[in-house]
């Protein structure tokens, strides 16, 4: 029994060094901005003595910062609406017909999953800029919807298979045409798939820099991602300052984890074993 | 076959079309015209400050293994950081599922905590970790027996490259934990139970029991963890830049460079891009080639 | 849930819808409202630094032209770092800016070659530009800018530090080493680095690069351009950069210009190889700081110990712009005769107008002496795309993964690549 409980004080004892590890750069983070510079500079580790809300409302001023998080969203609006669409579609239909054609457009979407971005980045910049979707939300939200829509089409693809094919089957024997058949009653089965597809999709489009900083250049564009980038080469020496902004930017995928954090988990698991 | 086999099959096919054009438009657009495009133009000397172009057949490539050191010690940095990546990743963060499974109560506090620097943004992240390296390490070095601190973070080109690592780990140990505990969850409690009767100690149950139940996550995680360090680029873009001089300089950072940077050679820029992908399906061939013989095994 | 579905499908196609019509009316033009004309103009200007100068100036016109009955709005981005990439990426994806800034000589002829700048001859501003300002911004015969900054510039020192020890600004580079001395005796740092920013080190290219092609290789331009010349020509220039970095303060790779400039005003160092431009960052942190701009000792030839003096920043309008002719007013503007003086002494830009009659700034006293001395050369004329590889190769050399003799062969491939190019 003493054995047993060595172990566990050596589990709790390396848990808690990796959770202050974990926990301390955003501990970091958080105590100094709302330090004032010289504070700051007399000491970083230490408590302010004077909690100052300065640097977070320069930052809000400067940042422009709910501008950014709305352009956020319309592009997370758009990249997941385009790819909850096409995916399910292809997905659920690919999955109910057999033969050569078939399997042919499953493995073409399949192996799209091999290009890295960055192998295509210069030649993607080009398309956008010929199509005139450079520098524009939507297009961004569009090429995200091409970007992902094969990884979310191949999890449609694997989940319609655990779906009966009774439902279907008796619905268009009532007459049902395909279109109807797909959204009363197919779509509604997939909805936990579709939810898991959703947050891995957030997180990615939410969190990406390099396609946006690629594509969107105006200042009236900026994701909140470009927009802290381009925040910190403006203020570098002005630590407090970039720190405020860093906490501001992330506090609307903080409450998101809140919120969904359960999901977010089963996703990850989910989207990785298939 | 029949006239009403025929008709199905060809409404088979009209819907089956219907069905998946958007998703084919959309892939057509934004990954086929992009992939052939770049192949096309790796094999050409096409620069944005000129008109037109000309067929260089195999020179770009020829050029990027024999003249081009930057891009060749930008694949070694590459490929040393992924073998880092793959190994410490997958280590620490099974390890932190074994430990966090060990939890009955606090189990899902230690989880959140865990996988908390995964919600940070990959920049947002860099630029926590440039003020940890460039102010915060200077004060903690001062105190007793913290000395090892004081290093230059991010001027060393030796300890840059575990700087960077080191930001990778700390965003990314986290979902991979999340991947171990799913897998850890679902071997049977009874199996390591029964072990546990027939007197095998922990680290036997461990080697024997617990890792080949979770096989198929080591190997998810480990394709995982080989891609994305790989594919690195926004911590070392905000961390170093690739610097000192390019001494951080992974690949994809060097192909940005070369096509957004210096935008002149746009052909030679795709050429290193195809290279790049070369070596992103050399990884995953040989990774479904082992998941095959492992699954065969099992 | 398929309520659901058919709002997203609603959703998706308006936005579709949206994208394109608004591709469909161009960059700014809106209906107009009554007769006013509504115009936006797109600017992208690289010195977020001096963003209040140039929104007050962009008012000012704004105000004027409201009279004429144009709504102007100006968007005007500041990218903090890689301007010139974010410039030439946008070039190439068809979506320029109306009016950017470029350097005049590093860049001006590349732009206006690649077809990207308007020929702004016509306008009222050339007349009054001094000459050396006006070959600035000409090739070809074309003018394809207004230029902004002219800097006359070499390094600078802390001069109430030299002056409290008594010691005389070095001529040659032994006499660098015996300031130095004296300096660190005294526990004071001589060199203030900022390798955190390459650009940084890069300017020992102009500056100590640019002596010895004024002095010991004068055929360097020519012989590079020609393909028979080697940056080896310029070897000699590794010995300042070698000292300062010896004699430099500590973590230079964790401190970027601006954190330099404040360490430099706070007294962190003695000397600072660093251009004039960086005079307000300094003074804003220490108001009572002695600046003073001197001549860099390259070699011990005091021939070589000289001020350079450049046309850096000018501002152009892009031959894309569907409002040229009111964004070459905008840029004339700058040069407008009622507000010119206000203007360049805002930004501390020094003279490049004989409408221009301010004093110039007091820690450019010597530096005007020594160009009125003809101790000064013009910023030679080397390619971008080797200023930039420089600005990585000499970090490289600083940091120790690079030697001189891999510092000369990468930048003579470089310039060789260049020429294949251009």
């Amino acid at each position: 029994m003493k054995s047993k409980n060595m172990i566990n004080v050596c589990c709790l004892f390396f848990l808690a060094i990796f959770g202050f590890i974990a926990f301390f750069p955003i501990y970091m983070a958080v105590l100094n901005s709302f330090k004032t510079q010289g504070e700051m500079f007399t000491s970083v580790l230490a408590l302010p003595n004077e909690w100052t809300l300065q640097n977070y409302v320069d930052t809000i001023q400067r940042m422009d910062i709910f501008r950014n998080i709305w352009n956020t969203v319309i592009v997370t609006l758009v990249g997941q609406t385009g790819i909850v669409i096409c995916a399910s579609l292809a997905g659920w239909r690919l999955s109910r017909t057999s033969g050569k054609l078939s399997s042919f457009i499953f493995i073409l979407f399949l192996s799209s999953m091999l290009i890295p971005f960055n192998a295509i980045m210069v030649t993607l910049a080009q398309v956008a800029s010929t199509l005139n979707l450079a520098d524009s939300l939507i297009g961004l939200g569009l090429i995200y919807t091409g970007l992902g829509t094969s990884m979310a089409l191949f999890l449609y693809h694997g989940f319609v298979k655990t779906v009966p094919r009774e439902l279907e089957e008796s619905a268009r024997i009532d007459g049902c045409g395909e279109f109807q058949i797909f959204f009363k009653i197919v779509f509604p089965l997939l909805k936990p798939i579709t939810a898991t597809i959703l947050i891995l999709n957030s997180l990615w489009i939410w969190n990406d820099f390099l396609l946006p900083m690629i594509m969107l250049s105006n200042v009236n564009n900026q994701t909140l991602i470009l927009a802290i980038n381009r925040f910190f080469g403006e203020f570098t020496t002005d630590w407090p300052r970039v720190l405020s902004g860093l906490i501001m930017t992330s506090i609307p995928v903080v409450i998101f984890y809140v919120l969904f954090q359960k999901n977010i988990v089963a996703g990850i698991a989910e989207g990785a074993i298939k | 076959m029949s006239y009403s086999e025929k008709k199905r099959s060809l409404k088979n096919l009209k819907y089956l079309l219907l069905f998946t054009f958007p998703a084919l438009a959309f892939y057509f657009v934004f990954l086929f015209i992009p992939i052939t495009s770049a192949i096309y133009y790796s094999f050409t000397d096409w620069s944005p400050v000129r008109p037109d172009y000309s067929f260089v057949g195999l020179n770009n490539y020829i050029e990027i293994f024999t003249r081009d050191r930057h891009f060749t010690n930008a694949l070694r940095l590459t490929m040393r950081f992924t073998i880092f990546i793959f190994v410490l990743q997958n280590i620490i963060a099974l390890g932190l599922a074994l430990l966090v499974e060990t939890r009955t109560k606090s189990k899902s506090f230690f989880r959140t905590i865990f996988f908390l620097p995964n919600m940070f943004s990959l920049i947002i992240s860099s630029l926590m970790f440039r003020f940890i390296y460039t102010r915060v390490f200077v004060e903690v070095s001062e105190l007793p027996f913290l000395g090892f601190f004081d290093q230059s973070w991010l001027g060393d080109p030796q300890v840059a490259f575990w700087s960077i690592l080191i930001v990778s780990l700390w965003n990314g140990a986290g979902y991979m934990m999340i991947i171990y505990m799913a897998a850890l969850q679902s071997v049977p409690a009874s199996i390591t139970e029964a072990a546990k009767i027939d007197g095998a100690n922990g680290f036997r149950r461990l080697t024997k029991i617990t890792l080949p139940m979770i096989m198929h996550a080591i190997t998810i995680c480990s394709f995982l963890t080989l891609i994305r360090g790989f594919q690195i680029f926004d911590v070392v873009f905000r961390l170093t830049g690739g610097g000192p001089g390019r001494a951080t300089q992974v690949v994809a950072l060097n192909i940005f460079e070369e096509a957004f940077q210096q935008p002149l050679r746009y052909g030679y820029a795709n050429a290193k891009a195809m290279i790049f992908f070369a070596v992103i399906l050399l990884i995953t061939l040989i990774q479904t080639g082992v998941m095959k013989k492992m699954e065969i095994e099992s | 849930m398929k309520k659901i579905f058919c709002i997203l499908l609603i959703a998706m196609g308006m936005l579709v819808f949206a994208a394109c019509s608004n591709d469909g009316s161009g960059q700014g033009q809106t209906p107009s409202s009554g007769d006013r004309q509504q115009v936006e103009l797109q600017v992208l200007i690289g010195q977020p630094r001096f963003r209040e100068q140039y929104e007050h100036i962009f008012d000012l016109f704004i105000e004027k032209v409201a009279a004429e009955g144009i709504d102007l709005t100006i968007s005007l981005e500041m990218p903090a770092d890689n301007a010139s990439a974010i410039l030439q990426t946008r070039m190439a994806t068809n979506n320029s800016p109306d009016i950017f800034n470029f350097h005049a000589l590093v860049y001006g002829p590349t732009y206006f070659r690649a077809g990207w700048l308007a020929d702004l001859s016509g306008q009222s501003f050339i007349d009054s530009l001094f000459p050396t300002a006006r070959d600035a911004v000409t090739v070809e015969g074309n003018i394809i800018g207004l230029p902004l900054e002219s800097v006359e510039w070499g390094y600078l020192l802390n001069y109430d530090i030299f002056q409290e020890l008594n010691l005389a600004i070095p001529n040659t580079i032994s006499e660098m080493r015996n300031v130095i001395a004296v300096l660190e005796a005294n526990d004071i740092v001589p060199f203030q680095l900022a390798y955190g920013d390459a650009w940084v080190g890069g300017l020992n290219l102009p500056l100590a690069g640019g002596a010895l092609i004024n002095t010991i290789a004068p055929n360097f331009i020519e012989d590079m351009n020609a393909g028979v010349g080697s940056f080896a020509q310029l070897e000699a220039m590794f010995d300042i950069i070698d000292l300062a970095d010896a004699h430099g303060s500590p973590r230079p790779f964790e401190t970027g210009a601006d954190q330099a400039a404040a360490d430099f005003a706070n007294g962190g160092a003695a000397m600072h190889i660093q251009g004039p431009w960086m005079a307000d960052a300094i003074l804003s942190v220490n108001p009572d700081f002695n600046l003073l701009v001197a001549p860099l000792p390259v070699t011990d030839d005091i021939a070589a110990t000289m001020i350079n003096v450049s046309y850096s920043t000018a501002l152009g309008v892009s031959s894309f712009s569907e409002h040229q002719e009111l964004a070459a007013r905008l840029v004339n503007f700058f040069l407008d005769p009622a507000h010119t003086n206000d203007f360049f002494q805002s930004f501390g830009f020094d003279a490049v107008s004989y409408l221009h009659n301010f004093d110039s700034h007091p820690w450019q006293t010597l530096a005007s002496e020594l160009v009125e001395q003809g101790r000064a050369y013009l910023d030679p004329d080397i390619p971008g795309p080797v200023k930039v590889e420089f600005d990585v190769a000499i970090s490289s050399y600083v940091a120790g993964t690079m030697t001189r003799a891999e510092v000369i062969q990468v930048l003579d491939e470089t310039w060789a690549t260049y020429l294949q190019y251009r």
